[in-house]
Formats: C-alpha cells, structure tokens, sequence
C-alpha cells in the first residue's frame, strides 16, 4: 500500500514539474515577443504610405487573432500571425515608389515587381527585426493560394502554414472593404459571399468557415448590445 | 513535400553567379517560373512522364497560348452523359468525384490525345492538372466544386497562359531515366530537389492523380509506384538515405549545389545530422564547402524548410542576404 501510495505522489510530482517546465519555457518564449504596439504604429505608417486610410493592418490583426482562437491555435502562434499581419507588406517599403503609386493599370515587368513583395518583407525581417522566426515566412506567403495559384512558391494546400492561409483571408477582405479604382468597397455580406466563392480554390475552406463562425458570432453579440 | 523556393536559392548565393541551372529531377513545375521570369538558361529532367508535360507546358513553351479554335472545340459543355463502361476513372465515382466531374475527366483525356500540336496539348494538360488539384482539395474539404467543369478548365487554361512568359535563356524540358542522363551538362548551378517517403494519402497526392489521369488508369497505388521508382534513389529514405554518390556523379561542372527539402517530422537537428551530415559526407570530395540554412514554415509544428549549399574550391557562400528589390528581382 505504502509503495503504490508512493509511485502515485511520484507521478503526481512528476506531472506537476513538467508542467512547470513547458509553462515557464512557454512564457520565456512569449517574452520575446517584441512590444505589439510599438509595432502596430509602424505598421500604420506603412499602412498611410500604402494609401490607407483606416488602420488596415491593426483591422487584419484582430480578424486574424479572432480566427486563430476559434481554430483553437496556441497563444504563441497566435502571438506570431499578429505581428505577420502588422507587418505583412512591409516589403512594399522596398519597392520603386513611382510603382507602388501607379495609378493606371501596371504592365507585366512591374506586376512581376510588385509580386517581389513577400519576398522583400521576408529578406527584410530576417535581417532587420529580430521577430519570433515564423513571421517572415508567414509574410512570404501570405499570397499563396489554397489550389496552388498563388505566389511566389506555388504552394498548394496545407503546405502553406496554416497562419499565412489565415492571413491570406483576412488580407483579402480586408482589401476588399476598400474602393479600387476597378471597383467599388465591399460590404460584409458580399466580402463574406466573394469568399465563399473562393473557398477551395483562393482559400483554404477550414479558415473562411472559421471567420463566417467569428464574423456571425459578433454580429450576434452587436444586435445584442444595441 | 517539399516548399521549393527558386528565389531563395538565388538570394543564397552571390549576386550574378548563377546564369544556368541543371535538375535532373524536377519540383512542381509551377516553382521554376520564377528562374525562367529571370532569364535564366534551364536543364530540367523529369523522368515521370506526367511531370515533363507540365513542365514542358510552362517552361519549354515560349508564349503559345490554345489557339481559338483547340478552345472551341475542346473546352465544352458536355451534352449527355458518357456510358460508364468506357469510363478508366469510374472507379473513383463517390470515392472522389461525382459522375458528371468523372465525365469531363473522361472526354478532357481523349481530347488531350485528339490535339495534335504537342504544345497545344500540352497546354490543355496543364489545365486539366490544376482543375484536378483544385478539386482534389475541395473534395479533401467536403466541397462541392461552384464553378462548372468546363469553365474552371478555361479558367485554369487562362490561368496557366497568364503565366507564360517568354523565356530570355533556352530552356531544355527533359524526360529520361536519370541513370541516363550524362554528367557532361555544364550549368553553373546543380539542384536537388529532395522528398521523402510520405504518409500522404494517395487520393490527395495531386502528383499521383495526374499521373493515374495520364495513363488513364484509376488505380492510384500503381501511379504511386511508378511515380517512385521512376525516381528510386533520389527520394530520401530514413533508413537507407539516398542515392548521395549518383546525385554527386551528375553534378557535372557546376560550381555550387543547392539540395534543398522541407520537413514537419523531426527537429532540426536531426535533419542537419543525418539528413545533410550524410550529403556532406559524399559531397565533400568535390564540394568541400558548406552551408545548411535553415527556415522556420511553423514551428508549432516542428515544420521548417532545409537549404543545403555546396560550393567547389575557390567558389564564396555568401553569409547574408539583402533586401533589395534589384537583387531579388534581377535587373529588369
């Protein structure tokens, strides 16, 4: 009896220093997560240079973390497709201004310029912002497409992470809540139609079903407060 | 699975050292668009067959795009229903698609015999490639398909057609054994694109359907098996590696190799120890220095990208790269 009582308060310390263990390595890791605010007033800056006038990135952020949580991701992951979503065209920083400013329609020599971006934000992270290491890769593929369509690596499926599938989703409607000199602004329910159109083929099915649950859950809690 | 990244490969190695490139066995072929966009002179191989149509279809094709009347004739609306029988894929009925989809895959593989310009027919290939890749995930996804079968193929005819350009360097589009390839090929850098053996389901393989789609025969463990043996060696095996002395044999008289992979099944460390240690080992006779880079996908999930750099004597491996729009988009 003593011996069983023994072995069971052994597994139950054990347990408990492991736990320990992967709680504190989890919080040292999320210390080094770099001040989210300071980050976001970059990223609004970016965002202004880029001819926004709402915070754009901050707005992508939220959706983004919103969808991640109903994914049930992890807080860390969740921690890092924030940053990815404040910063995700910082490339553009990189680009020929007289081509980021195009107002006429660009010809394929500077859409294939444009289309470096990703590439230029990824580079620039990498060496500039010591951010937690899966940003720069989110932001690389953050237009890949679900059927493999998408640049700069055709990526098909779930070989694209998971956080850049979120963040191609939230980056498409976030651009389309915006007038184009092609077309007008969006509102939620043609964003939410434009995207189920897409699910499958621009966009992996799992996040968009994942963001029509958040976006009717707090349309819900809207009409219940007003 | 493999995450090819042509740009990081460039952004690895000194600015203008890379003017050729020699793969005796090709990625996805959508993956090298990017060296082609950058004039760069291109000797891929593929020894799968249903591999070299695509790659001939968006490499080797200059900027034909499926004449007015291939388009008429062969992208249509099916009137009536074709009798089962005759149907190769019926076995994939409720399995994977419906009737109607087996249909077109059906009258789309016949067509693709009836074109008979190779080019043409090759472009229509790849077409049908991405509707089956694109309905292979709605399908994994329990989605029905919300554009009809003749107009996503059109769709994704456009769609490959938008991605021609036309190519500044040759590109020679190769389909033989790799045994037979020579090791004469003079291009200044040699990739290996690495896979593993996979536990990935062979009905969302987009590979082996297109494959089992070409042969017009539905049993997609044969296209597995003829997929890997056509490559048997040259697939990373756990236990008895790689073919590491014959990748060496074609390296002809290149000055760098990049051997390049992706992995979500173990850490780091392991793959920089047994996965490039090995390489390293054989390589090292002729390319004695190296670099491994490494890229983190998802760490949450253990998954990062491998860029294994090989360099012969008197031949730099930079240490960092530069975020400059010139150097990653050469000077257009």
């Amino acid at each position: 009896m003593a011996i069983y009582i023994f072995n069971l308060a052994l597994t139950v310390a054990c347990t408990w220093l492991a736990w320990r263990y992967f709680d504190l390595q989890e919080r040292l890791q999320m210390q080094q997560i770099p001040d989210l605010t300071f980050l976001a007033g970059i990223s609004g800056i970016v965002d202004s240079a880029e001819g926004y006038a709402d915070p754009h990135a901050t707005d992508m952020a939220r959706e983004a973390r919103a969808i991640a949580r109903h994914m049930k991701l992890d807080e860390r992951t969740i921690a890092t497709l924030h940053i990815a979503c404040l910063l995700h065209d910082c490339g553009m920083a990189n680009l020929p201004r007289e081509i980021v400013k195009q107002p006429r329609a660009l010809n394929a020599d500077e859409w294939f310029l444009v289309k470096t971006h990703p590439l230029l934000g990824e580079l620039a992270l990498r060496r500039h912002v010591p951010v937690t290491e899966d940003v720069p890769s989110i932001i690389r593929w953050h237009h890949e497409k679900w059927d493999g369509s998408g640049y700069p690596d055709h990526l098909v499926g779930d070989e694209i992470p998971l956080a850049a599938r979120i963040l191609a989703v939230v980056d498409a409607a976030a651009s389309m809540k915006v007038a184009r000199p092609y077309r007008k602004a969006l509102n939620p329910e043609q964003i939410r139609v434009e995207l189920g159109i897409q699910s499958g083929l621009h966009f992996d099915p799992a996040v968009v079903r994942a963001r029509e649950a958040v976006c009717s859950a707090a349309s819900t809690a809207q009409e219940g407060r007003s | 699975m493999i995450r090819f990244q042509s740009s990081w490969i460039l952004e690895s190695l000194p600015p203008d050292a890379v003017k050729s490139i020699f793969l005796p066995i090709s990625p996805r072929p959508h993956s090298l668009l990017w060296f082609k966009r950058l004039g760069i002179r291109m000797y891929v191989n593929d020894p799968v067959e249903s591999r070299a149509v695509i790659l001939r279809a968006l490499l080797a094709n200059g900027y034909e795009k499926l004449s007015e009347p291939n388009r008429r004739k062969f992208i249509r609306t099916l009137d009536k229903p074709f009798r089962k029988e005759t149907n190769p894929f019926i076995s994939w009925e409720h399995r994977l698609f419906d009737a109607q989809q087996l249909d077109y895959l059906h009258y789309w593989r016949e067509a693709a015999f009836e074109i008979s310009k190779a080019t043409q027919s090759e472009l229509f290939q790849a077409g049908v490639y991405n509707v089956l890749a694109a309905w292979i995930t709605m399908a994994a996804s329990g989605i029905a398909p919300s554009v009809p079968p003749d107009e996503l193929l059109d769709m994704m005819i456009r769609r490959c057609e938008s991605q021609l350009v036309s190519a500044a360097e040759k590109i020679f589009c190769l389909n033989m054994p790799i045994d037979e390839l020579g090791d004469e090929v003079e291009a200044d850098l040699y990739v290996i694109p690495l896979t593993f053996y996979g536990r990935k389901r062979l009905e969302s393989d987009h590979d082996v359907m297109f494959h089992a789609w070409c042969r017009g025969n539905a049993d997609l463990q044969t296209a597995k098996v003829e997929i890997e043996s056509a490559r048997k060696g040259w697939i990373y095996d756990w236990k008895t590696g790689c073919d590491a002395p014959t990748m060496l044999s074609k390296a002809g008289k290149a000055a760098y190799v990049a051997i390049t992979w992706s992995g979500d099944d173990l850490p780091p460390l392991w793959h920089e120890e047994y996965v490039a240690g090995r390489l390293r080992e054989i390589f090292a006779s002729r390319f004695p220095r190296s670099v491994l880079r490494i890229k983190a996908a998802d760490t949450a999930r253990n998954d990062y990208d491998y860029l294994f750099l090989l360099a012969r004597p008197g031949f730099e491996l930079p240490q960092a790269n530069t975020p400059d729009w010139k150097r990653v988009a050469g000077a257009l």
